[in-house]
């Protein structure tokens, strides 16, 4: 409850530690609370949903109030992405946090185009690699999820299978 | 025979996966074997295919003519190394193919305008007189003085700034007259004032200019060297 309440207070996201720290409580009884307030408020259909992504918490509103809200609220709504730059924001999603040099690897081309035309749009976020600090780790961001109306990276289409498939390319390949 | 034109694909590997859809063929060496030529005979229109992108090309085509190779002469013999860098390229297309297709998904998922909006960011309104408890009227007489003294200052900036433009342009001009004089010159002797650094700068302002306008070209053999300006 107070969750949802401080959820409902904050027009940024989250981070988990933080909501940990101001009730006062471990971050993994935070983090299990927010998935049943979340998984609730899906199930019961409400106006609102709680999205999460790396590990920041935003309340948002339902998918399907979306064209509702867009008549009292703008949107920036930007031109349509080229196809490489959903080939890349597709790679990001699923493989991300991913550096450029693999992004690369499964295009085949260089991507530093595509790279900073999406992070001029705010669709991904990048940050120093914790170990290679000349290389930057890109991963998708809040308002990528928010835009395509979902509340966190497993509602991607067949995200949790994708591993999974990966692994089945390489054997139909006769690998492993 | 090929229908697909350069500015249609991304790079070898969407190519390589556009050639083989377009004979609706899977993504299997023996397809791949298939479009071998196609794909080479992209090569062969070099011109097509941007310089920093052609090693790219190359390594796909090696790859290809391998394939090719062991399909025309199924005695040969494949190291574990060949082998691997066929199931490598295999491996490779097919993940192209996913992110390309999921990538398509993801962008008619953008155009349905399911946007999930946070709560707005509240303005916090801070145009509110707050005087100070110890406000008096010399204090506002010393702080409007202290702002206007701030404005005055200002004007000789202003001032310097339209000489220096002034002296940028009649610098231009000036530089002009003696191209009609003379067809080259080396930048020292087009300085008159030596000891004038401002001079030396418009100097060099001018000739970036007039470089940049193509009216003359500017020539160093080596660093340090001379510079030349030509007409």
């Amino acid at each position: 409850m107070i969750l949802e309440a401080i959820l409902f207070g904050s027009p940024e996201p989250m981070p988990l530690e933080k909501l940990a720290k101001i009730v006062n409580e471990p971050v993994e009884k935070v983090e299990a609370n927010l998935k049943e307030l979340k998984k609730e408020l899906e199930e019961n259909q409400r106006g609102i949903r709680i999205l999460d992504n790396n590990n920041c918490w935003l309340m948002v509103s339902a998918p399907s109030a979306s064209e509702y809200l867009l008549k009292i609220r703008k949107e920036q709504i930007e031109g349509d992405l080229s196809p490489t730059a959903l080939e890349t924001l597709a790679i990001i999603a699923y493989q991300g946090p991913v550096t450029r040099a693999e992004i690369n690897e499964i295009r085949g081309v260089d991507s530093t185009y595509s790279l900073v035309n999406l992070l001029s749009r705010g669709l991904i976020e990048r940050k120093t690699h914790p170990q290679r600090t000349n290389t930057f780790l890109y991963s998708i961001s809040e308002k990528f999820l928010r835009h395509l109306g979902l509340t966190s990276m497993e509602q991607l289409p067949d995200y949790n299978n994708i591993k999974e498939k990966q692994k089945n390319l390489r054997n139909d390949s006769g690998k492993f | 025979m090929y229908q697909v034109k350069f500015k249609d694909f991304n790079g070898p590997l969407d190519l390589l996966l556009k050639l083989v859809e377009e004979k609706n063929l899977e993504i299997a060496e023996l397809s791949l074997a298939n479009v071998t030529e196609d794909f080479l005979n992209y090569l062969n229109r070099q011109e097509l295919i941007p310089a920093e992108e052609l090693a790219d090309f190359l390594v796909v085509a090696s790859t290809l003519i391998l394939i090719k190779s062991k399909t025309l002469l199924p005695v040969l013999n494949l190291s574990e190394e060949e082998k691997e860098e066929i199931l490598d390229l295999e491996f490779q297309l097919k993940l192209y193919k996913f992110f390309k297709e999921t990538g398509q998904l993801l962008g008619e998922k953008f155009k349905e305008q399911k946007i999930l909006f946070p709560r707005p960011i509240e303005k916090i309104i801070t145009n509110n007189f707050s005087p100070p408890l110890n406000f008096s009227l010399v204090q506002l007489e010393e702080t409007y003085k202290k702002l206007t003294a701030f404005l005055e200052k200002e004007e000789p900036l202003a001032k310097q700034k339209i000489k220096k433009i002034i002296s940028l342009k009649s610098r231009i001009e000036e530089l002009m007259k003696l191209f009609q004089e003379n067809n080259n010159y080396a930048l020292n002797d087009l300085v008159k004032n030596k000891q004038n650094k401002l001079e030396i700068i418009m100097t060099f302002l001018a000739v970036l200019h007039l470089a940049k306008e193509k009216v003359i070209k500017i020539k160093q053999d080596k660093n340090f060297d001379q510079i030349w300006i030509l007409k």
